[in-house]
């Protein structure tokens, strides 16, 4: 048994690293003890922060991970200059100095050794592939939802936080808020009897295929289109897709039940008590899907009829009662008689405030996040198998264990996509 | 009997047309149209690179052997080749494998490494010899390409290829060691224990980056049970934080008293100066919620550093029975800081027999902060006994004791104390405690199980200022029911101009569609604009939000349409309407293709209603399309124009 002390030294491990991402560049590095004027937290207790990818959603997850003392973020990724100098304002504002680096390449915010954990709000079509390079060079990673764009790609991401054994927070916010913890806690106290059927607001499934019409490619220090397609297929560069108009299209986004689905599914399987596991049946009606788990349990995406209870809504049913809740954070419950358990939620769904706490408290203890790579990568896999039996519009079975379809090719050719070169999972 | 059969037969070919209709609709275009043949005509042809692309991502799904050679050219093809992988890579058969491995024989770069990840992703046991000589590629991002494809296929012969490249050189070590870690996971997951200990051994003893080195060390912690014990020890106790830290990972995940116990040890050597690793430690035993780590963590809530003793009181309700309850309550009542907060945030949800009681008592045995403390919890934990008292201290001159004890009442009081609370409402005797107690009363209706019983008490004191009277309609609007409908329905109706404001804006926001026949009926009545226009707004939201049935929201889209008397309104109806896929839904819209001011309105809702439906219902999509293709905006036009030919093109098949 090797119980060495570590051989390399700082040089050889910054070389390392930087192999480890094909870093073309020395990284530069500022130890997290010397940042900052904030001298509430000692360095020890400091997390060093990076981001890749931060647009509009990002800035807010930034904004809330910069108003934790125990936060020094030191550095931006973007393949937009503009978006890397915005960030760089945000931070240097913050901390009243000009010490934010900019990065193009990730492999160089990755090799730096003084980074901590990195926060990661590209668009879809990077989650996975950028969370799995941050934890193959040791990083810890919020990451915004989606997580993954296939079934394989969700299980390439539980697969490698497992063997790096690094901490990842999926940016599934509801888990950490407290109308959505309510509700499962009524479940788990046995307030709504035997669960019977649970239901996740889902949007509209479809997605396009063809392309936006061909514009000059910018130089990439300006928008690094290579890059922003990472590994996904190639089409002709337009500027709309850099805008933010990339959703919609199957190349780079998972679909409307995906889109919710990482939010709401995700809430119905912790809900349930299922997150170790996967409906085995999946049955398309209309813009929606039943689908059933191996104990007969219901799990039913539908964009409509819910009771306005805001975006993301969740209704649990049991057979003494049933509960429904969204983004407002109010409820809506039988019998009336549970209305005494009843409290003020007053955070909004959308706010990650206490998910990226919880991060953070994660990253110190080591303890498993309340979104960790293994309940997100599983949910994800539910919305996943439910957009392909939704694409071939027919009821499929599924084995969670092996996480494949049973007796349907086309729905088990659907699982994962070639990706581009050099990009690998 | 027969007359049962016949409704069963009915029914159930009610459900299989519905159902059918369903199926229809629950279905996605898929990159492009077309059998495999006309797929490899498409590829054989000049056609567009777009067009060659998506039928590539088409035969991913329905390409068979016959496909692979004609696929198999574009791997060569820098723009294509990814696209022929994204074919290649989905079909299965042995065709697929050999035709990847002589690409590998004749490729470079990044198409090289492109048809090496294939290989992985497909685990072509065959390719190992190719792939191993590829580990000695002068190209970097080919050998790493290659070691990541040996770790998914996992032969004895890939595994040993890979751990040669241990020793190898630098830019190849990384690769090999994360493919190796791949494999011993794997091998983990199995129940190979040995198999993965030894990959585990072998990364630790390779000069590799720490973080690497780390995750090898937690493999080891994770499948070496023999010396795991001596290793956790190690590791807890090593300079190294990453070491130590590992130590915590490991410990969140192992089972076992022995963990506890090592944890515990551990802790009890630790000085004042490794207080942040006390802290840690005792973090983590709190996460177990192993009650033999209990003695430890109640010794350190007492006479702890303060880091430690903050990290024990966050702790002590996790693991805690009756004993944690004094250590809990003097940080609660006389602690300060988070400390405080933190033994609050645990009393508040502990649950220990005899704990309401002594809090209940400890109401009047407290004065000053402690008591404010005590006020707090007994609200937190919603102590329903203490009400009495509580309505005492919501009286006190002491500001923040008395705003404590109201807020504490809004989580406590039952339907026959509402009362006092509402009183104090009405009747304040400062401005503060109006505002207090509308927050406790907000939280208080919530509760009241008998909403129709809790607005006859709201109702009953509708009179004073048009402010309080506003205060209780927004009190109505949170508690519902038909009752409390009724009561603002009325203020609405007959009350003043800001009785009525206040009144329409409660219902404007109510939470169940039972409001909608009174905000149709404001909004058709005679009366300001303003709140006609709102209730007929609000009106709208329901049809939006709420999950009626199709057929109930059409009618509610034609009442809106008929009482809207703007165009803006008018224009959100239209909007709403598109969240109904029927041919009636399009006939509603459609009728407005006409008005000169709506047009544009009509036609963008036309063509959402139309996308849904234009495979089901394509005579009235080509009929809508037709007058929409005249759109003045280029790009709806667009949008009509390939709707028109979709609907006419299902015509056509039918």
């Amino acid at each position: 048994m090797s119980d060495k002390t570590f051989p390399l030294n700082r040089r050889q491990l910054l070389k390392s690293a930087a192999q480890a991402g094909a870093a073309m560049m020395a990284p530069c590095v500022i130890p997290g003890s010397v940042l900052g004027k904030d001298g509430a937290v000692a360095p020890s207790n400091r997390i060093v922060l990076a981001a890749i990818g931060i647009g509009g959603r990002g800035s807010h997850d930034l904004g809330c991970f910069l108003s934790n003392a125990d936060v020094q973020f030191v550095a931006i990724c973007d393949i937009r200059r503009e978006r890397r100098e915005a960030v760089k304002k945000m931070a240097d504002g913050k901390y009243g100095n000009t010490d934010c680096a900019m990065y193009r390449i990730m492999h160089e915010v990755l090799a730096r050794q003084d980074i901590d954990a990195m926060l990661i709000a590209t668009g879809d079509r990077w989650h996975t592939m950028a969370s799995i390079t941050a934890a193959r060079a040791g990083k810890d990673v919020y990451c915004e939802k989606p997580c993954s764009m296939t079934i394989a790609e969700s299980r390439a991401l539980a697969d490698t936080y497992r063997k790096y054994g690094r901490i990842y927070q999926a940016g599934t916010q509801r888990r950490s808020i407290g109308n959505f913890q309510f509700a499962t806690d009524l479940i788990a106290k046995g307030k709504l009897g035997k669960l019977h059927t649970v239901h996740a607001n889902t949007r509209p499934p479809g997605t396009g295929h063809h392309w936006l019409p061909a514009e000059p490619e910018p130089a990439p220090d300006e928008v690094d289109w290579d890059m922003w397609l990472g590994p996904c297929p190639w089409r002709p560069y337009n500027s709309q897709y850099v805008r933010g108009r990339w959703r919609g299209y199957f190349d780079f986004h998972g679909g409307g039940i995906l889109e919710w689905g990482a939010h709401t599914v995700d809430l119905c399987q912790w809900a349930a008590g299922k997150d170790h596991t996967a409906p085995v049946e999946y049955v398309p009606e209309g813009d929606g899907l039943t689908t059933t788990y191996d104990d007969g349990l219901k799990l039913v995406m539908r964009t409509g009829g819910w009771m306005g209870k805001g975006t993301c809504s969740v209704r649990y049913e049991g057979d003494e009662g049933w509960i429904e809740t969204g983004d407002s954070g109010q409820f809506a419950i039988y019998p009336e008689s549970l209305r005494t358990e009843r409290t003020v939620f007053t955070r909004r769904g959308t706010d990650p405030t206490t998910h990226i706490r919880n991060f953070l408290d994660c990253v110190k203890t080591r303890k498993p996040a309340n979104a960790n790579a293994d309940v997100a990568a599983r949910s994800h896999v539910v919305s996943h198998a439910a957009y392909i039996a939704w694409q071939l519009g027919r009821t499929l079975r599924f084995d969670p264990a092996k996480e494949e379809f049973l007796g349907d090719e086309d729905a088990n050719r659907m699982r994962s996509r070639a990706m581009r070169a050099p990009w690998r999972i | 009997m027969h007359d049962t059969k016949y409704h069963r037969i009915v029914i159930l070919a009610v459900c299989l047309t519905m159902a059918a209709g369903a199926l229809l609709f629950a279905q996605q275009s898929p990159p492009a149209e077309g059998d495999e043949t006309q797929l490899l005509a498409v590829l054989q042809s000049d056609a567009p690179l777009f067009e060659k692309a998506k039928a590539c991502q088409r035969l991913a799904v329905v390409g068979t052997r016959k496909s692979v050679p004609v696929l198999a050219k574009f791997l060569d093809d820098p723009k294509m080749a990814h696209y022929a992988r994204t074919g290649l890579e989905a079909i299965p058969g042995p065709s697929v494998d050999d035709a990847l491995r002589d690409a590998m024989g004749r490729l470079q770069g990044r198409l090289l490494g492109g048809v090496v990840g294939s290989i992985g992703m497909r685990r072509d046991v065959k390719a190992v010899d190719g792939l191993t000589d590829l580990l000695g590629s002068s190209d970097a991002s080919v050998a790493a390409a290659a070691a990541w494809a040996l770790g998914r296929i996992a032969t004895p012969d890939a595994i040993n290829a890979l751990r040669k490249s241990l020793d190898g050189s630098a830019s190849l070590q990384v690769a090999a060691a994360d493919a190796c870690l791949s494999v011993a996971d794997r091998f983990t997951a199995q129940g190979k224990l040995s198999e993965a200990g030894a990959l585990y051994d072998a990364l630790r003893k390779a000069e590799l980056p720490k973080h690497i080195e780390i995750a090898a060390l937690l493999g080891s912690l994770r499948t070496q049970e023999a010396t795991r014990l001596r290793l956790l020890s190690g590791c807890l106790a090593a300079k190294d934080e990453d070491r130590f830290r590992v130590a915590l990972s490991a410990a969140h995940e192992l089972p076992g008293e022995e963990v506890t116990a090592a944890l515990v040890a551990q802790f009890s050597k630790l000085d004042k100066v490794s207080a942040p690793r006390q802290a840690q430690i005792i973090s983590v035993l709190g996460d177990r919620g192993d009650a033999a780590a209990l003695p430890v963590v109640l010794e350190a809530a007492k006479s702890g550093s303060e880091d430690v003793r903050l990290s024990a009181i966050r702790v002590l309700a996790k693991l805690g029975d009756a004993s944690v309850v004094p250590v809990l309550l003097e940080a609660a009542l006389h602690g300060e800081g988070e400390a405080a907060a933190a033994a609050r945030e645990g009393l508040a949800d502990l649950s220990v027999e005899g704990l309401d009681t002594a809090l209940v008592a400890a109401l009047a045995e407290n004065t000053g902060s402690s008591l404010l403390a005590v006020v707090e919890l007994v609200g937190r934990r919603g102590i329903g006994s203490a009400a009495g008292t509580l309505s005492k201290l919501a009286d006190s001159d002491d500001e923040p004791l008395r705003t404590a004890a109201i807020r504490a009442l809004g989580v406590t009081v039952g339907l026959d104390e509402l009362s006092a609370l509402i009183d104090r409402l009405v009747d304040p005797k400062t401005p503060d405690v109006a505002v207090t107690a509308k927050e406790a009363l907000t939280k208080a209706c919530l509760r009241m199980p008998d909403r129709d019983a809790c607005a006859a008490k709201l109702l009953d004191r509708m009179t004073g200022t048009a402010a309080v009277q506003g205060d209780l309609l927004d009190l109505l609007g949170v508690v519902g029911g038909a009752k409390a409908l009724q009561g603002v329905a009325t203020a609405a109706r007959g009350g003043s101009d800001e009785i009525q404001d206040a009144a329409t804006r409660v219902l404007g926001q109510w939470t169940s569609p039972d409001v909608a026949p009174v905000l149709l009926d404001l909004a058709e009545k005679a009366g300001p604009l303003k709140y006609r226009v709102r209730c007929l707004r609000g009106y709208i939201r329901i049809i939006r939000q709420f999950g009626l049935p199709a057929e109930e929201r059409l009618a509610m889209c034609r009442k809106a349409l008929a009482a809207a008397g703007r165009d803006q309104e008018k224009r959100l109806v239209l909007d709403a309407v598109t969240r109904i896929a029927s041919p009636a839904a399009l006939a509603l819209v459609e009728a407005h293709l006409a008005d000169a001011e709506l047009r544009e309105a009509a036609i963008a809702a036309a063509i959402l209603i139309a996308e849904k439906i234009v495979d089901t219902e394509p005579a009235a999509v080509a009929a809508a399309m037709a007058k929409a293709v005249k759109s003045t905006d280029a790009d709806v036009a667009a949008q009509a124009k390939t709707l028109l030919r979709r609907a006419n093109r299902k015509l056509g098949e039918n």
